[in-house]
């Protein structure tokens, strides 16, 4: 049990797939404009990775593994064209405000890199434990960065007025505006991580 | 080569079982996705004719006869009365590129002009989506010129002081809409009653 906390807290913090990583930025600087979009985002794509790895770690073995790329991308984007035919008939505005980025998770690294590097190598449980911390840590990111975007850029949170109109910054709804909140979020991270760090270092 | 038979058939079984799944997704959802486009089509025409119990798509009947000027949808409205007017979506270049949805009363005149999206430089061409603009359209008769030119120069429509093009480019869509649309309505209606 202790391992699969380990693997899932992993994800969520120290080997944030956003924040230590680094991978997968494109679609989090994309659609983080506004909170419903940063939640609708990692959701789906918590899906897309867990989908993804539960199937392929239940078949690693019998994988070739010469043609198993091409295995990879053809369950990943079963996974996401079922996501967005389903944002399509369920919730049309989230999926009309995200355009093209729902398609585009077939080829984020995040999953195409788990699933290569974990998923293929490890058991069913640790595929998810491993699935859950990424595609988790991915969202939280994505609303941390959206809540800040949208109430300094738009003064909204939900799309309900917080601060008034006239008090808002543009920047921050464009995509310089992201890539300097996405900067305050590495930093704070790096900062926790060090002081976790230092702290088991004294306690030793 | 065995390998190669065994490599090719191991890949199509996965598309196989995928194709299938997405076969079954597809089948449930399209409906519903289907529906969800039809009635945002809908909620905008009632905007314009909120008079109006249907609208019957009559896109493939008219044709814009400009190259650069497509008709994305046309609509004719069906109140209880008969024939409330015709609503033409049409995108066609400006100064960047428009689209625009006309509609157009039995009368020939129009009825309202609604900008859906617009491309133009901000601050300039944009205001073409504003008034007073956008309202030196509603109630004209489609068969006018719609000649451009400046406030108070006589021209049918006063034009954006420093977006001359986009103002040309728009009247000529809604020129063309109107035109086309009530020549439409006036064959059809002609034979129908």
């Amino acid at each position: 049990m202790k391992k699969y906390i380990a693997l899932f807290t992993n994800g969520l913090l120290k080997e944030n797939p956003l924040l230590t990583l680094m991978i997968g930025l494109c679609s989090s600087l994309a659609v983080t404009t506004a909170v419903s979009n940063g939640i609708g985002m990692g959701l789906a794509m918590t899906f897309v990775l867990l989908m993804s790895e539960i199937l392929i770690s239940l078949f690693r073995k019998i994988i070739p593994d010469s043609i198993r790329i091409p295995v990879f991308i053809i369950i990943i984007a079963t996974f996401t064209t079922i996501v967005d035919l389903m944002m399509k008939a369920y919730t049309p505005e989230l999926s009309r405000s995200m355009g093209v980025f729902i398609p585009l998770i077939v080829v984020n690294c995040i999953i195409m890199g788990r699933v290569e590097a974990f998923a293929s190598k490890n058991r069913v449980g640790e595929a998810v434990a491993d699935a859950l911390g990424m595609g988790l840590g991915y969202t939280w990111v994505l609303v941390g960065i959206s809540i800040v975007r949208e109430l300094l850029g738009a003064g909204t949170l939900l799309n309900i007025r917080i601060i008034p109109e006239a008090y808002t910054i543009g920047f921050f709804a464009k995509a310089p505006g992201g890539f300097f909140v996405f900067a305050l979020f590495i930093s704070i991270n790096l900062a926790v991580n060090r002081m976790t760090a230092a702290g088991k270092g004294g306690a030793k | 080569m065995k390998t190669m038979f065994k490599l090719s058939f191991s890949l199509a079984a996965y598309a196989v079982v995928a194709c299938v799944a997405l076969a079954f997704v597809y089948n449930t959802t399209d409906p519903l996705i289907q529906a969800g486009a039809r009635k945002e089509v809908t909620d905008a025409l009632s905007a314009l004719y909120p008079e109006a119990v249907s609208f019957e798509d009559v896109t493939a009947k008219v044709q814009s006869g400009d190259p650069k000027i497509t008709f994305d949808g046309v609509y004719v409205a069906q109140s209880e009365a008969g024939v409330a007017g015709i609503v033409v979506k049409a995108t066609g270049p400006t100064y960047g590129i428009a689209t625009l949805m006309v509609g157009i009363d039995p009368d020939r005149s129009i009825r309202t002009v609604k900008v859906l999206s617009i491309t133009d430089t901000p601050g300039l061409g944009t205001k073409a989506a504003e008034e007073p603009f956008r309202g030196q359209f509603d109630s004209k008769s489609a068969d006018s010129a719609f000649t451009v030119g400046k406030a108070g120069s006589g021209a049918e429509i006063a034009a954006i002081s420093g977006a001359t093009i986009t103002s040309k480019g728009f009247a000529r869509i809604v020129a063309l809409s109107g035109s086309r649309a009530s020549e439409y309505l006036s064959q059809t209606n002609g034979s129908a009653q």
